[in-house]
């Protein structure tokens, strides 16, 4: 007996346990939840499933993946969804489906969102959106040309703390940008285990230098995202150095790079990101004269200088120190918190930032609200990605053009 | 192959034959895997489902179906313990009754859940599922030494072997794993200032026995963590470990093991 039987075999033991009629299936019988297939079922599919399962607005209906194992694993996660291993049959079979998420590889994005928004689905597609420029506008001519909700995987843009954060960047308190810095620093050999040698190199995919954009695309396309969303400004210029730091295993596609990307009026963004060491994790600071904010995911802090104005509400403000520095943590709803003599309560977020993406995916398609990172937004973010990758892979300072950043 | 990681308030380790980077990748998803667990079974990280569940006390909160199964291994485990194991804790440590369906759960306005005495378990049965899709037959895998998950055989085709300590440090019984989970508790290690397993019956501190070990079949480590945790806190004459179904080694309180 192994613990996925286990509610149902060990009925001695679980008889007094309330198990309560299915939720689920008594609000999908009153029409209120939205029916989602999620396509891909690696790691980042899995926190799908976990994170959707807990809006009630929404049920799996769903699941999708070329891979037996992962799918039957699917299977056991998300009992009630119907198993397919393809998009094609999935579209033509699949029951109750009104919108998709595209979790595959990054280079498969546009085979599944291409037949999916032609299908009528509401798309949620990961980011970056694909690893080539035309993969890239191709998906966002589907996008145009359905009237369905699509929305790209760049999180800080439905993230409390990120939003939060960019309305203080935008007011005087932090003032004109000087600098700006991000890192993603994780010891991860990036290789996925394979039960099948013959799907080794196709679950290799961010190895496979044919088909990867390194850390500077799949992860730095985040990061230079959050750049985009605070200064509604993208980099002219990009330049990236790469190297093979610690995993001597026959890969090309470098673990540790640097970049720094250009923006207009000399402002510079430093990026580095690394497999080799996980020293800090993940974060982005915006430096400006009055200020300085560091965001990582779920939690931000504003580190003012001594010169700069005080503004009333630091007089309730909630603050963490750093060594010699004072950060005043940043609180979604810190005012009405601070009322109720809460704001500690406040610091850090009571969801992830994907459950939070997911969220706003949904409040798009059932309330109708403004898709928060649209697919040309991503689109954008993505070619940044694109050219941030070229340049790392070939040592070059490459322009950043309108016409790369127009879909 | 050796690797390691911090996650649940100590240090997953995980051994596999070989140290070829496909073997690397392998104990790297089951790190991954425990991590990502630890975000969201954590009661100290705001945005864990055991968090939002704590923080709707009283009102039914739609949760993903492995925390789903977790509680409900938990709380069949607190009925059959009369009480001694609990998850859903008062402010006095009193453990309540949670009520699970498919897709969501409820725990009573006043109480938080609080998994250490489940979590790790727990984790290790989904690492097996995880080892299971991508064929690793071969593997040890602890978290803080307290819970083990032994998968088939060492690679010169042995058992894994893992021996308990009593209170004071003496050797207690060498275990044989094959294919088979261990969790140990202990309440008050001298590692720890002060005990740290409550009584969910009374709120207070275990006083029940130094030392509980209980080792059941793999895809059971969930169940085994939270006997042995209760194992800790109950009497001798308040529970008979045979109806658990595994075999039980318990110290002072009899010295015996119990093999089923």
């Amino acid at each position: 007996m192994n613990r996925r039987t286990f509610m149902t075999q060990s009925a001695g033991t679980l008889a007094a346990v309330a198990l309560m009629p299915d939720l689920a299936a008594a609000r999908l019988a009153s029409g209120e939840q939205l029916g989602v297939a999620i396509v891909g079922l690696g790691r980042q599919g899995r926190s799908i499933i976990a994170e959707l399962q807990t809006f009630e607005q929404a049920r799996i209906a769903a699941i999708c993946d070329t891979d037996e194992r992962r799918l039957a694993s699917g299977g056991r996660r998300a009992p009630d969804a119907a198993q397919f291993a393809t998009i094609d049959e999935l579209l033509a079979k699949g029951e109750g489906v009104d919108a998709v998420i595209v979790a595959t590889p990054t280079h498969l994005h546009r085979a599944v969102v291409e037949p999916a928004l032609a299908a009528g689905k509401h798309v949620y597609c990961e980011a970056p959106i694909s690893n080539t420029p035309d993969d890239a506008r191709a998906i966002v001519r589907a996008a145009r040309a359905s009237d369905r909700v699509v929305q790209a995987g760049f999180l800080a843009r439905s993230d409390p703390v990120y939003t939060l954060a960019r309305s203080f960047f935008r007011s005087d308190s932090v003032r004109d940008p000087v600098l700006l810095r991000a890192q993603h620093h994780d010891k991860t050999s990036w290789r996925t285990p394979a039960s099948d040698p013959a799907r080794e190199k196709a679950l290799n995919w961010r190895l496979d230098p044919d088909l990867s954009l390194g850390l500077a695309g799949e992860w730095g396309s985040h990061q230079f995202d959050v750049m985009h969303y605070f200064l509604s400004a993208f980099p002219t210029s990009v330049t990236g150095t790469g190297a093979i730091r610690f995993y001597d295993d026959g890969r090309t596609v470098p673990d540790t790079i640097t970049c720094t990307l250009g923006f207009d009026g000399g402002l510079p963004m430093l990026y580095d990101a690394t497999l080799a060491n996980s020293f800090a994790g993940r974060y982005e600071v915006l430096h400006g004269t009055n200020a300085a904010i560091k965001l990582a995911w779920s939690h931000g802090w504003m580190f003012k200088e001594a010169d700069a104005p005080t503004q009333g509400w630091e007089v309730y403000a909630n603050r963490q120190q750093f060594f010699n520095d004072e950060g005043i943590t940043l609180i979604a709803g810190a005012t009405k918190l601070a009322e109720q003599g809460k704001l500690k309560e406040g610091v850090g977020l009571p969801h992830s930032a994907l459950w939070y993406g997911l969220e706003a995916f949904l409040k798009s398609v059932l309330e109708g609200e403004n898709v928060t990172c649209s697919i040309e937004d991503g689109f954008r973010s993505t070619a940044v990605g694109i050219a941030a990758a070229q340049a790392v892979n070939t040592g070059e300072h490459i322009a950043i053009t309108e016409e790369m950043l127009r879909a | 192959m050796r690797l390691a990681a911090s996650a649940m308030g100590t240090r997953f380790e995980v051994v596999l034959p070989g140290d070829s980077p496909g073997v690397r990748a392998a104990a790297e998803a089951v790190l991954g895997l425990v991590r990502d667990l630890d975000r969201r079974w954590s009661r100290f990280n705001p945005s864990s489902v055991v968090s939002t569940i704590s923080r709707a006390a009283g009102e039914w909160t739609p949760a993903d179906r492995d925390t789903i199964e977790l509680l409900a291994i938990a709380e069949s485990v607190r009925l059959a313990s009369a009480g001694a194991f609990g998850v859903a804790l008062d402010r006095h440590g009193i453990g309540h009754a949670i009520e699970l369906a498919a897709d969501s759960a409820r725990i009573p306005a006043g109480t938080a859940l609080d998994l250490g005495g489940i979590a790790k378990g727990a984790a290790l049965d989904l690492a097996d599922e995880l080892l299971d899709e991508i064929g690793v037959d071969s593997a040890f895998i602890h978290g803080g030494s307290s819970a083990i998950l032994a998968r088939g055989s060492t690679p010169d085709g042995r058992p894994w072997t893992a021996r308990v300590l009593d209170a004071d440090g003496s050797p207690g019984p060498l275990f044989e794993l094959r294919d088979e989970c261990l969790c140990v508790s202990e309440p008050a290690p001298a590692h720890r200032d002060a005990p740290h397993i409550i009584d969910a019956r009374t709120g207070g501190w275990s006083s029940g026995s130094a030392v509980a070990a209980c080792k059941l079949p793999r895809g059971q480590g969930a169940l085994a963590d939270a006997w042995a945790t209760a194992l800790t806190i109950l009497a001798p004459d308040e529970f008979d470990p045979t109806t658990i179904g595994g075999r039980v080694w318990i110290s002072p309180a009899s010295q015996t093991e119990v093999a089923v």
